[in-house]
């Protein structure tokens, strides 16, 4: 897990003050390694938000639309930003200032996305 | 018209069957992602085992947190017989005979749904994560016909 923390620390240096939480979650809810720099339960963020992934996948599957690459929720204060890993067993859920660069949050996430994969253990 | 025990049968029946319903839509729409609601599920049975019983789910480590959850759903619940309850290694291991949730449980698992409803797997991992903050996932479920004991593989992460 130590090479996933250095990952998501890598990220958070890059995102500065618009980082809120990092969680890399499974396919079951369970985040497996994650940060995060206000005061969220993640780990009942991550099982929520699991089933918006899924439902997601679902929905694509269902209407032969591809692949899902990424999930946006937008709220009053923030962004959660979702990118899935690999086979889709697991996923990133970022959280982020409203102010966030989003085109640089996906830049970022796609950038990660390969080396966060590798990092899984399995 | 149906007798009082008639119409208790039968509305248990109906209750069965609408969470073999849920159970099955859920796991249809979400798959593996269902075992994300085990922690509200367990939060609610834990809350209320608490309150009925007068007892408070405690213990230092995951043994004793499953022997007072076993004990509680044996003893005052009468959910199953002969629970037991171990920890090898990093996996938790529960064992029950004659479970009342073990026939639809057998049934949705034809259906390839795993017991992500299972009350046992729910409030023993909801216990684990917030007394001991240690986190877990559901690894598999034996169900022996012979002796009608289901055993509970839980691997604990933290």
């Amino acid at each position: 897990m130590a090479k996933l923390d250095e990952l998501i620390r890598e990220i958070q240096n890059e995102l500065g003050a618009d980082f809120r939480y990092m969680n890399i979650v499974g396919a079951d809810g369970l985040p497996i390694a994650g940060m995060n720099v206000v005061n969220v339960d993640t780990d009942a963020v991550a099982a929520r938000y699991t089933l918006v992934v899924k439902l997601a996948s679902k929905l694509a599957e269902k209407l032969n639309l591809g692949d899902v690459d990424d999930n946006l929720i937008t709220v009053d204060n923030a962004y959660v930003l979702m990118e899935m890993l690999g086979d889709e067993s697991y996923f990133v859920i970022l959280g982020l200032s409203k102010a966030a660069p989003l085109g640089v949050a996906r830049m970022l996430l796609k950038e990660y996305a390969g080396p966060i994969w590798d990092a899984i253990p399995r | 018209m149906a007798t009082e025990i008639e119409k208790k049968e039968k509305l248990h029946e109906i209750e069965s069957l609408t969470i073999y319903g849920l159970a099955l839509g859920m796991w249809e729409l979400f798959s593996d992602s269902s075992f994300a609601t085990s922690r509200g599920i367990g939060e609610f049975l834990l809350t209320y085992i608490e309150a009925e019983s007068g007892f408070d789910i405690e213990g230092d480590d995951p043994e004793s947190i499953m022997k007072n959850i076993m004990h509680l759903l044996e003893n005052e619940v009468g959910m199953a017989h002969d629970t037991k309850s171990k920890m090898e290694g990093d996996h938790a291991i529960i064992s029950c005979k004659d479970c009342s949730f073990s026939r639809g449980t057998n049934a949705l698992e034809a259906d390839g749904v795993q017991p992500f409803y299972c009350p046992i797997y729910n409030m023993v991992t909801s216990a684990m994560r917030d007394r001991l903050n240690m986190r877990s996932r559901f690894v598999k479920r034996l169900w022996d016909e012979d002796t009608q004991v289901c055993t509970l593989d839980i691997q604990i992460l933290d």
